[in-house]
């Protein structure tokens, strides 16, 4: 996975986003699939979803507004990783 | 790890404080962001996901497993891999009876951390949950635990 | 089939056919005061069925089939017709009904709030909805609590109680022996005897009311109460659903409408009275 692969977000009505007191849920209407998500993920998604795609790059850029996300090359490939996860339970795609 | 900002950045989050994080801001002499990368780590999984039920076979019904009842025994804690240990264990954190507020969970989402959460605690929790997922939703190996054999 | 019997339990019908009488004599003893279904056509068909009279050396023995049928189930001996026809029965709501999120726990009702209890087998959840249904609760179910998916009510499927072994002794001395089934030895489950519910537990069982506390019962435990997390009960009350997933998203708002309103305790109690106890406290800080 490279950090410049660009992942298109789901669109706004497809995902159902409940916050519980300690993990966020995410009903995925296209699948049916029930997802239990805690931080990074539900930033990276609204990340996401605000530009209507984007890369691990263009993510860590918005993140870092308003976040502290470490050293950049750490946060990177993390990044890098949960937008991969994101695209195998098909939540995000992979152009 | 990189420097932490010492100054307050971000406008939003001054107007959303309250009375008892202006003091928590005051006796802290570090970050105005929360932290929200591990930092350092291979990225471990921030996703559950509900598995769908298996089809209603009976080839299903007889391989079903039955799930363990949690030993836990007064004050436990939960292991990074999720496994709740003695309270006290080196590297655990506390256990899972947490509740926050209604109010306090959405200034988690607006880049405020839960009282007393980290990263890992966080993490630990989601494996904790990932290991209560032993059947499949759906069909919870409720007709094999009638059934004779 | 040659002997029919048609029952009501809650919402749900049942059209109950068996090759012999004995099993549908004790069904209508037991369940002759409940209400008689509302018309003619029944939600589900259990049917037993004789297996084994061609085979010499297999003993003669039950077969439950119905709508929704496990062609590879174990058959049962032909003693305990009663407890396969209540199984068939079972089977048929967890593998069909969708007008409800199912969860497999008991409940039971006092002062229009519901108590909802789920946990595995042997965790006690049947007996204390049981003796929480002698000691001024009102029985919902002691298998099934059906959740509104549009209310968010918990609704009632008040089925014969199964007890089990130890649970038959202590029960079995505080009723009558009209609501008493036969006693039913060597099950897979060991020992059962099935307890009619009480008569105003019938006779409301078509009253939903609101959730107020959910706990996870454990029996055999020292003494010990431990809240537990909203993440956590959703995991648990998916895995103790027998339809969470084939609803979708109507059962996702339901389960997340109950996690959000139901705070959720775990116990842990040596006996009975114990639990008892622990229930009545925590449901006065409950409410």
């Amino acid at each position: 996975m490279t950090t410049a692969n660009y992942y298109r977000a789901e669109p706004q009505e497809a995902l159902v986003m409940r916050p519980l007191a300690d993990i966020v849920l995410l009903y995925h209407r296209p699948s049916g699939r029930t997802h239990m998500v805690v931080s990074p993920v539900p930033e990276i998604l609204d990340a996401l979803q605000r530009d209507g795609g984007g890369t691990a790059i263009s993510i860590h850029a918005r993140l870092a507004r308003d976040f502290d996300l470490g050293p950049p090359d750490e946060a990177l490939a993390e990044i890098a990783a949960h937008l991969a996860e994101l695209a195998d339970l098909g939540l995000a795609y992979l152009k | 790890m990189a420097a932490l900002a010492s100054k307050l950045s971000d406008q939003d989050q001054m107007s959303d404080q309250t009375p008892q994080q202006d003091d928590d801001r005051a006796d802290m002499a570090v970050p105005s962001r929360r932290q929200l990368l591990m930092g350092g780590a291979a990225a471990a999984s921030a996703i559950v996901s509900i598995r769908p039920a298996l089809a209603n076979t009976a080839a299903s019904v007889l391989n079903c497993t039955i799930p363990v009842p949690d030993p836990a025994k007064g004050n436990v804690h939960i292991n990074p891999s999720g496994q709740l240990v003695p309270a006290g264990t080196p590297g655990a954190f506390p256990g899972t009876g947490r509740s926050f507020t209604g109010e306090q969970v959405k200034q988690a989402m607006r880049g405020r951390p839960l009282p007393g959460t980290s990263y890992g605690q966080n993490q630990a929790y989601m494996n904790y949950i990932r290991r209560l997922q032993s059947g499949t939703s759906g069909f919870t190996c409720y007709a094999s635990l009638q059934m004779p054999r | 089939m040659t002997h029919a019997i048609s029952l009501r339990i809650g919402p749900a019908t049942f059209r109950v056919g068996s090759a012999w009488p004995g099993p549908l004599r004790d069904l209508a003893r037991l369940y002759a005061d409940y209400p008689a279904p509302l018309d003619a056509i029944a939600d589900y068909t259990v049917r037993l069925e004789l297996a084994g009279w061609a085979r010499r050396w297999v003993r003669p023995s039950i077969f439950i089939t119905g709508d929704h049928g496990l062609a590879d189930a174990a058959p049962m001996s032909l003693a305990h017709g009663l407890l396969a026809a209540e199984m068939g029965m079972n089977l048929q709501m967890a593998l069909g009904w969708r007008r409800h999120l199912l969860l497999h726990a008991s409940s039971v009702e006092k002062d229009g709030r519901v108590l909802v209890m789920t946990g595995e087998s042997g965790s006690g959840k049947s007996t204390l909805a049981a003796q929480l249904g002698e000691r001024g609760w009102r029985l919902m179910g002691d298998e099934f609590a059906l959740l509104d998916l549009h209310s968010g009510d918990i609704f009632a499927f008040p089925r014969l109680i199964s007890l089990k072994n130890r649970a038959i002794d202590v029960i079995a001395g505080d009723v009558p022996a009209s609501r008493l089934g036969p006693m039913l030895r060597g099950t897979a489950k060991g020992d059962i005897r099935h307890l009619v519910p009480r008569a105003d537990a019938v006779a409301r069982m078509d009253e939903g009311a609101p959730p107020a506390l959910l706990l996870f019962p454990r029996f055999g435990h020292a003494v010990d109460v431990r809240p537990v997390a909203q993440g956590e009960t959703f995991m648990r009350l998916t895995q103790a659903s027998t339809n969470y997933v084939a609803l979708g998203e109507p059962g996702f708002a339901a389960l997340t409408r109950f996690v959000t309103h139901v705070p959720a305790c775990a116990i842990d109690f040596p006996s009975g009275d114990e639990a008892i106890a622990l229930v009545e406290q925590l449901w006065a800080e409950a409410l």
